[in-house]
């Protein structure tokens, strides 16, 4: 008790939290557990964050407002398209259809079958056989490829550039089993790869991330286009993949 | 796509909603305060959504603009009857939640709107939305040694409070503070 060690304040909060490395956590709780008033004034701070989650955490389970769920409802649905912008569109759909010919009309009644994550992780092993392959230093190639993929997802999309991460195209794989999709190859900054799988949404949104096959892996698929993303990723690096892949697909 | 990343965004928000609720609850103490805000909120994301680039800093997005509007409406209704306000939500939270330490659910209410709004924000994006301290200097846009300074000064601020302000014991063991 007569020793003076000296503990900042913001060390003494810090070892509270849990943000302190092992050493320091170490010399902290010995300076703590020697001293009975110290000891008593971290357990009071416990206590009161404790408290803070009893009184203000459980709310999450109470019943939101109608009225808040029907205005995002109603501000988010999709816009009605207008008659004009109809008829271009109209027009646009029917030259891409004979543009892309019956190869790409023949996916437009296939159902879409089998797990989109399942299907992404054989695609990615190579447990299926691509019908071609894209290299990605043929930029007419992969412009056509463009044409391809935003007529059989129905979706105008192009290949997500992933660049500013670091990421570098390599190669765009097509597949017709065990549905109509594709698999885009990115060369990741310390050479691995990273894919992106896409075909046309089963229509159930979804969106995930976990750790299958030693792999990170997310899905994200809305009322469009399904989309499976696999990678030696941490969390985090996924997290950024995942948003700059969804924004950078639209055309 | 345009239309699919606009539902997805309606899907997102209404889903950080509770989450949103819970935490303007706490920042404000008052139930009604905060539901008003939120809805605020909800406009001003509706209207601004499209600037976000990163759908994953959607919950971080919220609470700030959540923050502000709670400072304009601090600013417009000073001359608000805040313990009054105080006491409607500590109520409720009594009839759930036990007293354990001698102070009671109104108190630690009380005691947390007696702190500034600085205070009381670091004090819930570490304690209740369980943030690590740089998550939260990212999300201020402050330096994490502010952070960890303002946690500091907010919980001793806090524990004072709630031991009505009594004045510290003498202390066996040098605190020193560092300054913000």
């Amino acid at each position: 008790m007569n020793q003076r060690p000296e503990i900042r304040e913001e060390e003494l909060h810090a070892f509270i939290d849990g943000e302190l490395d092992t050493a320091e956590r170490g010399r902290i709780e010995a300076i703590v557990e020697g001293n009975s008033w110290l000891h008593d004034r971290v357990t009071r701070y416990r206590a009161d964050k404790a408290r803070l989650v009893a009184l203000y955490g459980g709310g999450t389970s109470e019943p939101l407002p109608e009225a808040w769920l029907q205005r995002i409802e109603t501000a988010t649905a999709p816009r009605r398209w207008r008659p004009q912008t109809w008829g271009i569109a109209a027009l646009a759909a029917s030259f891409v259809l004979v543009f892309v010919g019956l190869f790409a009309w023949r996916d437009f009644i296939r159902p879409v079958r089998g797990d989109v994550v399942a299907d992404a992780l054989a695609v990615r092993a190579g447990a299926v056989q691509p019908d071609s392959v894209i290299a990605a230093d043929s930029t007419k190639a992969v412009a056509a490829e463009a044409r391809v993929m935003t007529a059989v997802l129905d979706a105008r999309v192009k290949a997500p550039d992933l660049s500013r991460l670091g990421y570098r195209l390599a190669g765009i794989n097509v597949y017709s089993e065990p549905a109509r999709a594709f698999e885009l190859r990115y060369a990741a900054p310390d050479g691995q790869t990273f894919t992106l799988y896409l075909r046309r949404s089963s229509g159930t949104p979804r969106f995930d991330q976990f750790k299958q096959d030693g792999l990170r892996v997310c899905i994200w698929q809305d009322d469009v286009v399904g989309m499976v993303m696999a990678g030696n990723v941490s969390v985090a690096e996924m997290q950024r993949l995942a948003s700059l892949a969804y924004t950078g697909l639209t055309l | 796509m345009v239309g699919s990343r606009q539902e997805w965004f309606g899907k997102a928000l209404i889903a950080q909603l509770p989450a949103l609720r819970r935490y303007a609850r706490a920042l404000t103490g008052n139930t009604a305060l905060a539901d008003d805000l939120v809805q605020d909120c909800i406009e001003r994301a509706l209207r601004q959504w499209e600037g976000l680039r990163d759908l994953q800093r959607l919950a971080s997005w919220l609470r700030s603009i959540l923050h502000n509007l709670y400072i304009d409406e601090l600013r417009r209704s000073r001359s608000r009857g805040h313990e009054e306000e105080v006491t409607e939500m500590a109520d409720d939270l009594a009839l759930s939640t036990p007293a354990q330490d001698g102070t009671t659910a109104i108190d630690f209410v009380r005691a947390m709107g007696r702190l500034s709004v600085e205070h009381r924000q670091v004090l819930l994006l570490v304690g209740l939305e369980n943030k690590n301290y740089r998550d939260v200097a990212d999300e201020l846009g402050i330096p994490i040694g502010t952070v960890m300074s303002r946690l500091a000064r907010g919980r001793e601020r806090l524990r004072n409070a709630l031991e009505g302000e009594r004045p510290a014991q003498v202390r066996p063991i040098e605190i020193r503070e560092m300054r913000q």
